[in-house]
């Protein structure tokens, strides 16, 4: 299944390593990322494979929320098909 | 990638302008659970509904928490209990109950379905039916009747209409202590005090309805002149 994950907040320094870090944990691949600065906020949007045999998006989302919470970031996790339905005809 | 850009507008619409999915609604038959009895009637009712929808919310918030929307409302709909359980002119309010109590059970916000459908001429069973209304609604607090008066193919029941006027009073006088409907809001806050209250949607509906037909009677008025 694939998922976006959007990372929205202040910038600091390590986002992407503790984000690919929990990824690495729940075995999810990394497809494609793209991330900018936007006046001091950093926004990163990651396109994910999960392997639903290994891991499945609620944990992964709990697992996200939980950093996000820590590190003041809004992070979420949403299925691939929801932007191609809501944006595509 | 293009996907991106769809992805921050959708994230806009959901962060900013609270974008989510109003309701989902489980469609029930109930057609086969009338008995000569009432209370075996009210049983099936609890029974049919509960087994089918037992799933319904956690099913419906698995399904938001996937695509990261919520899903606000879950209800179900039923057969017209008029309809489903005519003949019996006596158990109204014990299925109103039953019903309730299928809803509470499960964990849905409303269920409807405590309805008559009049708009050809009332029967019998419909006329007890809608006096039941008020006390069926007083006693229950998830559950929504309605009452279907006209049709574009029956047109309007003005009999039916005449009487939803004392109807609606009395469900009022009778439900006057009651929190009433507003499954949305936390209990005990005054319909009021919401900005976006069913209260003040329908004030606005209302005034606007009005304003549309006001300037439609000028309208008509002046081009007549």
């Amino acid at each position: 299944m694939k998922a976006i994950i959007t990372v929205l907040g202040k910038d600091t320094v390590g986002i992407m390593y503790k984000v690919s870090k929990i990824l690495t944990e729940l075995e999810v691949n990394i497809e494609d990322v793209t991330q900018t600065i936007l006046q001091d906020y950093f926004t990163m949007l990651m396109l994910v494979k999960i392997d639903e045999s290994k891991s499945n998006i609620s944990e992964l989302k709990a697992a996200l929320n939980e950093m996000a919470a820590e590190e003041n970031l809004s992070i979420n996790v949403q299925k691939e098909d929801i932007f191609v339905a809501m944006h595509r005809v | 990638m293009a996907i991106y850009n769809d992805v921050m507008e959708t994230i806009e619409m959901l962060e900013r302008e609270h974008l989510d999915i109003r309701t989902t609604t489980m469609g029930i038959s109930l057609l086969d659970c009338f008995e000569e009895d009432g209370k075996k009637t009210a049983q099936l009712i609890y029974d049919k509904v509960t087994k089918l929808a037992k799933n319904l919310v956690s099913t419906a918030d698995a399904v938001g928490n996937e695509y990261g929307i919520e899903i606000v409302n879950k209800r179900i709909s039923v057969t017209p209990i008029a309809l489903a359980c005519a003949s019996n002119t006596e158990d109204w309010v014990l299925y109103a109950k039953a019903l309730d109590r299928a809803a509470k059970e499960v964990g849905v916000d409303l269920i409807g379905g405590f309805s008559a459908l009049v708009q050809k001429g009332m029967t019998k069973t419909d006329e007890s039916f809608i006096e039941a209304v008020p006390y069926a609604l007083t006693e229950t607090e998830r559950m929504c009747s309605s009452i279907n008066l006209g049709s574009s193919k029956a047109g309007i029941n003005l009999e039916a209409v005449k009487r939803m006027g004392p109807l609606v009073k009395k469900t009022a006088y009778l439900s006057r202590e009651d929190k009433s409907f507003r499954p949305t809001f936390p209990e005990k806050t005054s319909p009021l005090a919401a900005p976006n209250s069913w209260l003040l949607q329908m004030l606005w509906r209302t005034i606007r309805l009005w304003r549309e037909h006001f300037t439609e009677s000028v309208n008509r008025r002046t081009s007549s002149t």
